[in-house]
């Protein structure tokens, strides 16, 4: 992802500046809800994961644990 | 909870809610969102039973189930206005875990208990029950947000389609009343 400042909103575009926000947070928390995913799939520990992000075992394991595919399953799947 | 008793026909509108909110939030998940906000609450609500919905945006020419794609387009738009190359959508879909079982349908984005407010005090006021269309009406009289954007994106005049929800909603509204 590469930003042009050239192309960045004037302060008067307030409308799109918001938007824009809007899409980099979607795309932001749908890519790392497919990195948590791949980090699970390669057999990384939530401690691993929370490291990488940043943020605690207890955050990282309460956001995504109902939410990911134990790797177990997810290879029985494919 | 604000939903403990609605309309006029509670038992339905009960049954209602228990189909919308985890159908919203399994179109969340399915999309990578954490939380249900209020576009993910008109993607369910136009699967609803009583079509209200759907028959208020075809009636201002438009194909309900173009509204996903112009939730995205709307996005990757937003992106480009500021330089970004929209990211691969695609690509991620494909990364992404299934939707999971409903993890807490009650928990919504505020975007979406703003939306349901509205409705709640709108289908109060005017003795209805809760139809579709109410979520048309209130995505159509939004001013600032994604599902209006999206809304905008599909060529949809605004005005004409909180119209046209009103029309259907009336039309259901009256007929009850006979």
């Amino acid at each position: 992802m590469q930003v042009d400042i050239r192309n960045l909103p004037k302060p008067a575009d307030t409308e799109t500046a918001l938007a824009a926000v809007v899409a980099m947070r979607r795309g932001a928390d749908r890519l790392e809800l497919a990195a948590v995913q791949c980090a699970i799939d390669k057999g990384w520990t939530w401690v691993e994961i929370a490291d990488s992000l940043g943020v605690t075992k207890q955050a990282v394991h309460k956001r995504y644990a109902r939410r990911v595919q134990p790797a177990v399953s997810r290879r029985e799947d494919r | 909870m604000i939903w403990s008793r609605i309309g006029r026909s509670p038992v339905t509108d009960m049954r209602i809610m228990n189909e919308l909110f985890p159908a919203a939030e399994a179109a969340a998940q399915a999309d990578g969102a954490s939380l249900a906000g209020a576009e993910y609450l008109l993607v369910a609500a136009l699967e609803l039973e009583d079509g209200t919905g759907r028959r208020a945006f075809e009636r201002v020419g438009a194909n309900p189930d173009d509204f996903g794609t112009a939730l995205r387009e709307q996005h990757a738009e937003a992106l480009e206005g500021i330089g970004l190359q929209s990211i691969d959508d695609e690509l991620l879909d494909r990364h992404l875990p299934p939707a999971a079982a409903p993890i807490d349908p009650v928990k919504t984005a505020p975007s979406a208990r703003k939306m349901f407010r509205s409705i709640v005090k709108k289908v109060r006021k005017e003795r209805s029950q809760l139809y579709s269309a109410y979520f048309v009406l209130a995505a159509a009289e939004a001013e600032h947000g994604t599902t209006i954007r999206a809304i905008r994106h599909m060529g949809v005049d605004p005005a004409a389609l909180a119209d046209a929800a009103r029309t259907e909603i009336q039309l259901l509204v009256g007929a009850s009343d006979q």
